[in-house]
């Protein structure tokens, strides 16, 4: 018994030792100034946190804190934590590549003896690889980039966005044939890389075959902005994001993948957990709205202009859910509110001119229309919309101008952007974040 | 090392001399790393002299900048304000016009400061009609109604304003008389002649369709400046000079807004920066819109009024990696004397700021490691921008102000940040060419310029104090402006040119493209006074030329496409060029 006891107590204060001292020769651990930042998230770290004093020998803990920190933007203190977690566990590659991503925009050097801490780390996950290479092309240093590029084509042959690399150390080296065939492949493989398509209509100009130039320009410009390369490790970030913010974005890119009936319910979720969120009613109602359930629409949408009565793109969207619902005189008056809180906004006089016509009072649909255009000269439907009032009420000769004027807008030209369709269902843009 | 000795006596004796030279070539080789790592990240090895100190105060240019409240997260505030060096009264001078945003219910209006034969400014706001009040972003400069004098255009947050310039130290509001009306978010601005019809027209590039009630949050859910992705980019505009109609008591042109005729009100986009000039090698003006955190514009212009966009195809909306960038200030000019504009937009930390090369004409290429911009000693957010020769060795060096337009890291900068507004501050930079168009950072050799941080946003070059030297006025949200006097040592010989349109009422040619010739040397320069950010300069061409102390010849291409050229000069002097009458 008495040896059991001295074991367990030589146990005890060899494990206390070492917990010991891993606090006094580690940092201490960040505390953040989280004032104002959202609940939820503040309970992410402070659990965190709490799993790393329990644990502050490990490097998982420490990494795990310093991925909350880093996606909630709390850039330094982040950095404490993936270097803790490094010096903890020097073979895991995926602490030095957040140190170093988190460094390319204060300081390259030191962003590249992580990147390349990490590659030399190894590791079946090529970010760092990527990483460190294009920071090498940004610099011109294509010799040095070339061969991390290679190493990934030898694991993966058609990765794409290796391909596209070696385009780049190809137009680099004036090598525009070579580059034009590399980013051939790129498009074959991955036809939404915007970026290759863009590159090869640049190259496609400078040879003077425009007519390719002109097509890969105009496939370039129905692309998203935002790059499609994945990035496992930058996903586990994303993973541990947390909040309001995080939901809502959620909730977008469900909409975006197609999800649209699964991302009602989980918006009622967010909504009823944040309930004085005025964008969660908002992208609610708005959401609803574009699934035409007008009538469930109205309450999520009420509500955002009671939380928020400035909230000028609620009021908008109120309005076209009331006017689907046939309720014309509150949905103007919606529309009105918009207009008070942003008079910019062309949607809402565009809008605003389908109650005033179902109304009858077509001078003021007409004064609408043309502050619509006014505002946003590119908005198609609403010549055809106004000519078509000002010819009901004998001004021709201003409806032919007004016609004039859009015709003049689809006027084909050799631009990168297709010629403008009129749309149909004319909504505002996404709602951020 | 006497512990490390103790048990192994026999194999190391502790010895004094020894000890001092090991800490030698130990001192001397930390010595190498670091000035191995200067070298590497700037080219440079010694501090070199700075070009320039700051005069605000002692020039008595007393302007403090009003962003308006701070904490409301209203984005105007985050991009504004920028200003104008430029001669309302004619009388030799550069004079300064500056804006501020506090809103039209603000105390703080725009200033007027006219430069004094002392070198000396003195406010002369009050009751020159343009110390107008509301959310100022920028101006553009250019004389709208061929009578000679400089007319001004302020860009706002919800309108711009046209004032023409009354001959007496004053100007009128002739927007509404002239037609000139944009409700959006005006930004940047320029003046040109896009239809050679002897009239200056006007581009105005609009930001975003803001919305002042939306709320933006970072991830963590704290109230942080809205990015441009949060709301659709606008239309920017055109609008088309007519010229002054006859008995106009106001000597207000006519203009008309084209921006859908001409097709630029087809594609939308949140833009920043702004340059009218000719960048497809025809000798007719094209415009490049910076777009922020979206691919540029290159408006070409197709000689009949219209305009089709193809920055894709000539290499200038995205950078190497064909990514959108936030782009925001624009320089422009020759930066390796081939005889071609090249191009430098300035971006976020986390990006670079691009330098694009022309060649072959109107095809550009990013070439930022090439001319020595990737690898800087700080990456910050940049806005005003401009290429200028600053030590006069016939090479184009340039000048970056910065800001940040998200709350930056505290820690990590390791700096105080003890008000709101210092969240915020970057410090500037400056990059001297090596005549090859090759650049150097000489930032930290320029300290005045460089180091204290600010929230810096528009920069215009002007030879302010007459000495033939290029000087600098920076502004910047929520502080002072600052101008900055050229004192660069051993300056080489220069020249100001300016071309003048006779048939024009004497008006700047704005987009003329002008070569300087000496022996085998060339020096070509074009006027287009609306670069940078929100800003301003004098529409001449300043020519540094080293040891070149007499030029041979000035060739002039001007905006309607006709060659002219003049004999020599001496240098160091200030040269005015008339079309079609000689010098």
């Amino acid at each position: 018994m008495t040896l059991v006891c001295a074991v367990a107590a030589v146990v005890l204060l060899a494990y206390g030792s070492i917990g010991l001292w891993y606090r006094l020769t580690g940092p201490a651990v960040p505390s953040p100034d989280t004032t104002n930042t959202d609940p939820a998230v503040v309970s992410a770290l402070s659990t965190a946190r709490r799993n790393v004093e329990r644990r502050p020998g490990s490097a998982d803990m420490w990494g795990h804190l310093g991925k909350i920190l880093r996606i909630h933007e709390f850039f330094a203190e982040s950095d404490i934590c993936f270097a803790r977690a490094a010096e903890l566990n020097p073979r895991d590659p995926r602490w030095p590549y957040f140190l170093g991503r988190g460094q390319r925009g204060r300081d390259r050097e030191k962003a590249e003896q992580y990147l390349r801490q990490a590659v030399a780390l190894g590791g079946n996950i090529v970010s760092p690889h990527f990483l460190l290479g294009e920071l090498l092309l940004d610099e011109g240093r294509i010799d040095e980039a070339e061969p991390l590029f290679k190493q990934i084509l030898l694991r993966e042959p058609g990765n794409p966005r290796a391909i596209f690399a070696m385009a780049r150390i190809a137009v680099s080296r004036e090598k525009p044939d070579e580059a034009i065939a590399e980013l051939e492949r790129v498009v074959a493989a991955a036809p939404a890389v915007k970026a290759a398509h863009s590159l090869l209509a640049q190259l496609y100009a400078r040879q003077g075959r425009q007519a390719l130039a002109n097509r890969e320009a105009a496939v370039a410009a129905m692309l998203p902005e935002e790059s499609t390369w994945a990035d496992p490790y930058q996903q586990e970030l994303v993973a541990v994001w947390t909040g309001l913010e995080a939901r809502l974005a959620v909730a977008q890119a469900m909409w975006s993948s197609g999800q649209q009936r699964e991302t009602i319910p989980f918006l009622r979720d967010v909504a009823k957990d944040y309930p004085s969120s005025a964008r969660a009613q908002f992208l609610l109602g708005d959401r609803l709205n574009r699934l035409k359930e007008f009538v469930d629409a109205e309450v999520p949408l009420r509500e955002a202009v009671r939380l928020d009565s400035d909230f000028s793109r609620a009021h908008f969207e109120l309005g076209y859910s009331l006017q689907q619902q046939g309720k014309v005189v509150p949905a103007a008056d919606a529309y009105r509110d918009a207009i008070r809180l942003q008079p910019d906004f062309a949607l809402a006089y565009y809008d605003l001119s389908y109650s005033l016509i179902t109304q009858r009072d077509i001078p003021a649909a007409i004064a609408a229309l043309q502050d619509a255009v006014r505002f946003a000269p590119g908005l198609t439907p609403a010549y055809a919309r106004l000519a078509g009032l000002l010819k009901s009420q004998g001004r021709d000769r201003e409806a032919r101008d007004v016609l004039e004027q859009a015709a003049s807008l689809r006027r084909p030209s050799n631009t990168s952007e297709p010629a403008q369709e009129p749309e149909t269902d004319i909504r505002p843009p996404e709602i951020n974040r | 090392m006497r512990a490390a000795a103790i048990g192994r006596r026999s194999f190391f004796v502790y010895d004094f001399a020894v000890t001092l030279r090991l800490a030698a070539a130990f001192a001397g080789a930390v010595l190498m790393a670091a000035l191995a790592q200067t070298s590497r990240t700037s080219g440079a090895t010694a501090v070199q002299p700075a070009w320039f100190a700051d005069i605000t105060e002692r020039s008595g240019l007393n302007f403090v900048h009003d962003a308006g409240p701070a904490g409301t997260f209203f984005m105007p505030q985050m991009l504004a304000s920028g200003g104008a060096l430029f001669d309302f009264d004619n009388d030799g001078r550069l004079d300064a016009y500056l804006v501020q945003n506090g809103g039209p219910q603000s105390r703080a209006t725009n200033r007027l400061f006219h430069q004094e034969a002392n070198g000396t400014f003195r406010d002369v706001s009050s009751g020159s009609g343009v110390d107008v009040r509301g959310w100022g972003m920028g101006t553009a400069v250019g004389d709208v109604n061929n009578d000679g004098w400089p007319d001004l255009l302020l860009t706002e947050y919800g309108r711009i304003r046209l004032f023409v310039n009354n001959r007496n130290g004053t100007f009128t509001d002739i927007s509404a008389q002239a037609g000139i009306e944009d409700a959006g978010w005006a930004t940047s601005a320029c003046f040109f002649d896009y239809d050679r019809d002897g009239w200056l027209d006007l581009f105005v590039a609009n930001y975003v369709e803001y919305k002042p009630q939306t709320v933006c949050n970072d991830r963590a859910g704290k109230r942080d400046f809205c990015g441009p992705s949060s709301f659709p980019g606008s239309a920017s505009r055109l609008f088309h000079n007519a010229g002054v109609r006859r008995g106009s008591g106001l000597n207000a042109p006519a203009f008309s807004d084209v921006t859908v005729r001409s097709g630029i009100g087809a594609v939308k986009g949140p833009a920043l920066g702004a340059l009218c000039a000719d960048l497809t090698g025809d000798r007719w003006p094209d415009v490049l819109v910076a777009n922020d955190g979206a691919a540029n514009f290159l408006w070409v212009n197709h000689h009949d009024g219209t305009f089709g966009e193809e920055a894709v195809q000539r290499g200038i909306a995205y950078d190497a990696m064909g990514r959108a960038q936030a782009n925001m200030g624009i320089a422009f000019g020759d930066i390796n004397g081939d005889g071609l504009m090249d191009l430098f937009i300035t971006h976020l930390p986390s990006e670079l700021h691009i330098g694009w090369m022309q060649g072959p004409a109107g095809f550009f290429q990013d070439r930022t490691s090439a001319i020595g911009l990737a690898t800087v000693r700080w990456h910050s957010t940049g806005f005003g921008t401009s290429f200028a020769d600053f030590d006069q060795d016939g090479a184009l060096d340039l000048a970056v102000v910065n800001g940040a337009v998200k709350r930056l890291d505290a820690v990590a900068a390791g700096l105080n940040r003890n008000d709101y507004w210092s969240w915020y501050a970057e410090r500037n930079q400056l990059f001297a060419n090596d005549g090859k168009g090759r650049f150097r950072d000489v930032s930290v050799d320029n300290p005045v310029f460089s180091s204290p941080p600010g929230v810096s946003r528009g920069l215009a070059v002007g030879d302010v104090d007459g000495d033939g030297a290029l000087d600098v006025l920076v502004t910047r949200t929520a502080s002072s402006a600052r101008l900055f006097k050229n004192v660069a040592p051993a300056r080489g010989h220069w020249l100001k040119v300016r071309a003048i349109e006779p048939a024009h009422g004497g008006r700047d040619a704005y987009g003329a493209e002008i070569t300087v010739r000496a022996g085998p040397r060339r020096w070509t320069r074009v006027i287009a006074a609306g670069t940078s950010f929100l800003s301003s300069g004098p529409a001449e061409a300043h020519v540094g030329l080293g040891n070149v102390d007499r030029v041979d010849a000035f060739d002039v291409v001007w905006p309607d496409g006709t060659e002219q050229h003049f004999p020599g000069s001496p240098a160091d002097r200030a040269i005015v060029l008339r079309k079609a009458g000689g010098r």
